[in-house]
Parts: C-alpha cells; structure tokens; sequence
C-alpha cells in the first residue's frame, strides 16, 4: 500500500556523495525525512526519497557537505510531466478508458449452464424474442421478472438464476427429473396403447386391467383403468376408488423400415487451393473486415472467432476471426456396393439404438437390400417391443359420469 | 570539570537502575522507560530495529547502529536497508548476527 501511496506521490533515486553520506542519512531520519532502499555502493549511498521530502534536504546538503545527485524519477508527477510531451497519446489513453467505462455497461457475453435437454439456442432464442441479446444494456435487465417468464415457458425448469458478471449475463439452470414429473403429475389416470399390437406380458401393480396376455389391441386403446369399483357381495357397485394405473405391460408391433441412399453421389475434390481470412468484428458480428477477398466458384470455409476480453467475465465487443477457404471441384462418382451396404446397416443400427433409448427393443427384424435405378434400398419389416404406455388423467368430468357421483381418489393407499 | 563528569555519570546510572526497577515493578516495557533498543529478527532475511539513534557504519557485510544504551552490530550479507526513519529501521538480507556491545 505504502509504494502505491509513493507511486503516486512521486519520488526520486539519489546518489548520496561524500565523507559526510552516512551524517546526511542519519540527519534525515532525525527531521523526519523518510528515506527508504538504501543501499551502500562504492560512492556513497543511493537512497529513495519522496519529492516534497527532496524539496527539504536542501540545508541538510549544505550542512554535511555532500553532493546529491538525483538518478532516476518515479511515479504518477513524472509520468504527467512526461506526457505534456506525448498529447496524442494521453488523448488515446483517455478515450481507451472512456471507451472501456461505456462499454463496462452491456452485456457482451452470454453463457448458461446447468441446462441438458433445453438446448443453449432454444435459451438464447427465448432471450431474443424478448428483446435480450448481445449488446444490450445491462441495466435494461430485469433479472426477476425474467427468471419468472423462464419458470413459466419452460415447464422442465425447476430452478433458475440469471445474473451478471462483469460485461457477461449469466443463467445457472436445474432441469426437472422426467420420471419424478411423470409420477406426480396426475392424482389419478388411465394407462392407454400408444399404437397397434399384441399384448405378449401384463403385469398390473395398481388399477384393473382391461386386457390380457395375447389380446390385440388398437392404439389409444384402455389397458389398465384408473377407476376402481367398489362392488358389495351382492354386486351392486357402492362407489368408485381412483388411483394411478401403474403396470409392466409389452406391447408388440411390426414397423416397416425403408432406408435409401444413392450410388452416385458428389464428392468434392479438394484443388489444393485455399485462402486465409482475418476479420475483425466490432459490436455483436454486425461489422466484420475482410483482409482478403478470394474468388473461387466452389468454397468451403471454415471460420473461428475469438472474443475479446480483459478478465475473465469482462468481455469486450471486439472479435477476432480467422477463416480458411478452400477451393474445391465437385465429381459425380460411382460408390463401392460393399461401403453403401455398411452405411446402410450403420443407419439401421444407430435407428434402433436410439429407440432402444426410448425403452422400445427391438426383438425380431426381417431386412433386405435392393437396388432401384441409382438407389441401393434397405427394407424390411421390424417387431418392437414397446413397454412405454400412454397415460391419461382421470378428469372431474369423467367423475361426475359415474354412477351417483360417489366416489374415492386413492393415492399410495391413503384415501383422500 | 573531571568531577562534574563523574557526578553526572553516576546521577545517569542511578536514574538508570530506578527506571529499570519501576518497569520491574509495574510491568512496564523496558524500551519505553529505559530507552532500550526494540529488535525485532524475522528469519535469517530481516531485522526490525526501534529505539536508535542513528548509524555508525553501513556496508554490504555490517551494520552498526547506536542504540540508546548501547551500539548494536548487524552481521550477514547483501545487507540493504528498506526503509529508514526516526522510529524504526528495517534491515534487509541475509542475517547471520546481531551483536550489542558499548
């Protein structure tokens, strides 16, 4: 703190010379002259002192008869006195810092965490449509009522937090679990077929089932009814219980799969020839500098840009870009049947890897593949196994239906 | 003139002894009511230094300052001073010894 204070103040390395050098120091540090980095070399002393205690060594000299020879200035007077000389450049400096302060207040940087299934551009996105993008100010931001509309439009947000950080607005997101929502979405509901098929397994856990093993059943279909009966021994229904249908019930179906791809096709050949880009972006991407301007018929360019910053969450509106353009020469060529085939097994695989995600297997397939004109075909009928089944609330409505409006909601066992 | 030498020599050290005796007494810190020099040694790399009068010698291998009371002898290496001003001295370096003597 103390060398900031001095920095700032101002002050001088002088060369003490003399018989009389040590006398002098210690004449200082008794009229209260702070001397500090003294240091003894052939001549004398060399010692810092600040300039308004330098203006009162004067008698001090005189008295101990010893030269005093300044050898380096520092510190913020020095520096003004030198720019007095370098106008243009203190002018830059000052519309630097002035720049830097108008520019401290928008937001030039966005970034969201926290986020899987909503995607960044669908944020990024619902920021634009109202009206919060890159360059805004950031007092234009209300982070609240904000955060509000995300809990609103997004129904998967469960918690979320928008704040700002230097020039960067940033948004921490947590994502509602799926399975929890599904589970305490609905007081009580229905299980339907979510398509056509045979039941080949039924077990039911809560709720009465309508079907059983071996039946067929149509899409929209109801499977495991929501609502319960209460029968007496004569059987007269008294009233109705409704709960969660909850089941392990499979559904198989047959789905035709028909997967083409040409045996022509255009592969680019590259012609060796290719030009570098520079650019340089003020504000967001709205003024970009092209360097170099190539004229080639057929361009593939791949860009990279940079952004600017002072510290970590201080971004400026500035970005750097480079880009790579290279020539290339389109050839319809004829494709090996061999790496046709693999692309088209490659595309059945990934097909029903990502149905296997979903809880769909796959347990019978039946493909082929022909070819059609210039088209290589893959075809053939596929049996799913679906274990995923639609649920359907128990509506008010169909309440009131039943007989004499009597009847009971039944959550875990606990009657409500 | 060798008599009133004498007197004054011995007046100072009595006063000296009853001063030690009242900060004996009272808990009081030696340094502020018998003058003693305060060294402070950090290390082997710094020494703080209160309580002086000025300096004797200074080069690169040696210090030797005047204390109140007696002379005190810095010994080690590189020995610069950082900061130096009526109430306290800071020795930078490397330290190897502090001597007091009269």
């Amino acid at each position: 703190m103390n060398s900031y204070f001095r920095a700032i103040c101002g002050y001088v390395c002088v060369q003490v010379k003399g018989y009389g050098a040590t006398r002098f120091i210690n004449i200082c540090a008794k009229r209260g002259i702070k001397l500090w980095n003294v240091e003894k070399n052939e001549e004398g002393y060399r010692v810092n002192i600040s300039v308004s205690d330098f203006r009162k060594i004067r008698n001090i000299v005189r008295k101990t008869k010893v030269k005093v020879v300044i050898v380096s200035k520092h510190g913020l007077p020095f520096f003004f006195a030198k720019v007095k000389y370098h106008k243009f450049f203190a002018i830059g400096a000052l519309v630097c810092f002035f720049w830097l302060f108008i520019m401290s207040n928008y937001v030039w940087a966005i970034e969201i965490e926290g986020n899987i299934s909503i995607t960044d551009n669908m944020i990024l996105d619902y920021l634009a449509e109202n009206n919060i993008e890159i360059g805004i100010k950031r007092n234009n931001i209300d982070a609240e009522s904000l955060e509000k509309m995300f809990r609103r439009d997004f129904e998967d947000i469960t918690w979320i937090s928008i704040g700002q950080d230097g020039t960067t607005l940033t948004i921490d997101i947590k994502e509602r679990d799926v399975n929890v929502y599904e589970e305490d979405k609905y007081v009580a509901s229905s299980l339907y077929a979510p398509h056509d098929g045979i039941v080949t397994s039924i077990i039911v856990r809560s709720g009465s089932a309508c079907v059983k093993k071996g039946d067929i059943v149509s899409e929209g279909q109801l499977l495991v009814d929501g609502i319960l009966p209460i029968v007496k021994t004569d059987g007269t229904v008294l009233g109705y219980n409704l709960v969660n249908a909850d089941a392990d019930i499979v559904i198989v179906y047959p789905e035709v799969y028909t997967d083409k791809i040409s045996i022509y096709a255009d592969e680019k050949t590259y012609t060796g020839e290719e030009t570098k880009e520079l650019y340089l972006c003020l504000g967001p991407k709205t003024l970009c500098f092209h360097f170099f301007m190539p004229k080639y018929e057929n361009t593939e360019l791949i860009q990279s840009f940079y952004q600017l910053k002072l510290w970590e969450h201080f971004y400026l509106p500035i970005w750097f870009g480079t880009g790579i353009k290279k020539e290339y020469v389109l050839e319809r060529v004829k494709r090996e049947e061999t790496e046709l085939k693999d692309q088209l097994y490659e595309n059945l695989e990934l097909f029903l890897e990502s149905l296997e995600e979903k809880g769909v297997q796959n347990i019978q397939k039946d493909v082929k593949i022909s070819i059609s004109g210039s088209m290589l075909i893959l075809s053939g009928e596929i049996h799913f196994a679906d274990t995923n089944l639609l649920r359907k609330e128990i509506t008010a409505s169909m309440g009131t239906e039943l007989e004499n409006g009597q009847y009971n909601t039944v959550i875990n066992g606990n009657e409500r | 003139m060798c008599i009133n030498f004498s007197m004054k020599k011995t007046k100072n050290l009595k006063l000296k002894e009853q001063n030690e005796k009242l900060a004996d007494l009272f808990s009081l810190p030696h340094d502020i009511l018998c003058g003693a020099s305060n060294v402070s040694i950090i290390g082997s790399m710094r020494v703080m230094i209160e309580n002086y009068k000025g300096i004797l010698e200074y080069d690169r291998e040696t210090i030797v300052l005047q204390g109140k009371q007696s002379k005190i002898k810095i010994i080690g290496n590189c020995l610069k001073i950082r900061c130096y001003n009526e109430e306290e001295m800071v020795i930078d370096g490397r330290i190897d010894g502090v001597l007091f003597f009269q």
